[in-house]
């Protein structure tokens, strides 16, 4: 596919948080588009002049995703923030007050950030643009701290006759998960940051509404 | 000539249902068929169709299928549901009235275009 066109496709889905909804929005609308296309292309237009009459003719992709977010998932954000705070912060109060174990784990630290990058980079370097790359970091890096946990308790499991070696599995398994979470958070934070805004936003941020630029 | 598009915004659900009251279709599909019926008027983006369709599909006025064009790719079809029927009816008829209204009051005033 072409990369304006996955580009654009990237920013739309960058909203959208179920992965249900992303898949069939992105299948949906790289039909139109590829359809735009080759309607164009069939009026005589040049490949690179057609993609960008057709992406015009779409619209700004933010609009779309945010519209498609905003009846389709309201709850997405809040159940989220909900669930984890319910399930982490009691677990996490625990293990600092009665166990003394400390949020800091540097050998979790390197492993969820490598296994992230190595998620990423499956599949090629050159298909990934710069947002599909921070949009498939921020799956990876939950998997990295979903596997992270698994070595953890594992580790626990095996330690668990041996009480006093107990605590590095346990501090990987939590911290790996935390780490995850976190890298997440900052990898999607990064994502609606870099996308470029379109004459219509810059108007608003500006308080040019009435204007025409 | 391209209208503004807050002031079809709002109809634009109404003659999407109205589309698919005659035949089942898919999003690529409507907007030829808007455009075509409509005479270009309306000038707006087509990605702005999306948001509407499934806002509709989540209301459960409209549903979709998928169907197969080649072995590798599939076109989501829509098809109006009898909830959506009525819908259409009710909206319709309150369509019918704006129009009505808004016609008398501007008929009443006697003005003329360019003054």
């Amino acid at each position: 596919m072409n990369k304006d066109v996955s580009e654009y496709l990237d920013q739309v889905c960058t909203q959208i948080k179920t992965r249900q909804t992303r898949l069939s929005t992105r299948s949906e609308l790289s039909g139109h588009i590829q359809a735009l296309i080759d309607e164009l292309s069939q009026c005589g237009c040049d490949e690179k002049e057609a993609v960008k009459i057709a992406l015009e003719r779409m619209g700004s992709p933010y609009d779309i995703g945010k519209q498609i977010a905003s009846f389709n998932e309201p709850w997405q954000n809040f159940i989220t923030a909900i669930a984890g705070a319910i399930l982490l912060v009691p677990i996490f109060i625990w293990l600092v007050v009665s166990r003394g174990i400390f949020l800091f784990d540097p050998a979790a630290l390197v492993f969820v950030l490598l296994l992230t990058l190595a998620f990423v980079l499956i599949g090629g370097l050159s298909r990934l643009t710069r947002l599909s790359a921070l949009a498939r970091g921020r799956t990876a890096a939950l998997y990295a701290g979903g596997i992270g946990m698994v070595i953890g308790i594992i580790d626990t499991l095996g330690n668990i006759g041996n009480l006093e070696n107990i605590g590095i599995g346990l501090s990987f398994c939590i911290t790996s998960i935390l780490y995850g979470l976190i890298t997440s958070a900052v990898l999607t934070s990064i994502a609606h940051l870099c996308r470029p805004l379109d004459g219509n936003e810059i108007r608003k941020i500006l308080g040019w509404e009435d204007f025409e630029l | 000539m391209t209208m503004d598009f807050q002031m079809i915004k709002g109809s634009v659900s109404l003659m999407l249902l109205g589309l698919l009251s005659s035949s089942d279709m898919y999003g690529y599909q409507m907007i030829r068929e808007l455009t075509e019926r409509s005479n270009e008027a309306f000038g707006f983006k087509e990605g702005t169709l999306y948001p509407i369709l499934y806002e509709l599909e989540k209301k459960q006025f409209i549903e979709s299928y998928y169907e197969h064009t080649t072995l590798k790719r599939k076109r989501k079809y829509y098809h109006i549901t009898d909830k959506g029927r009525m819908k259409l009816t009710e909206k319709l008829s309150d369509w019918h009235g704006v129009v009505h209204s808004v016609d008398s009051v501007l008929e009443s005033l006697n003005l003329e275009v360019g003054k």
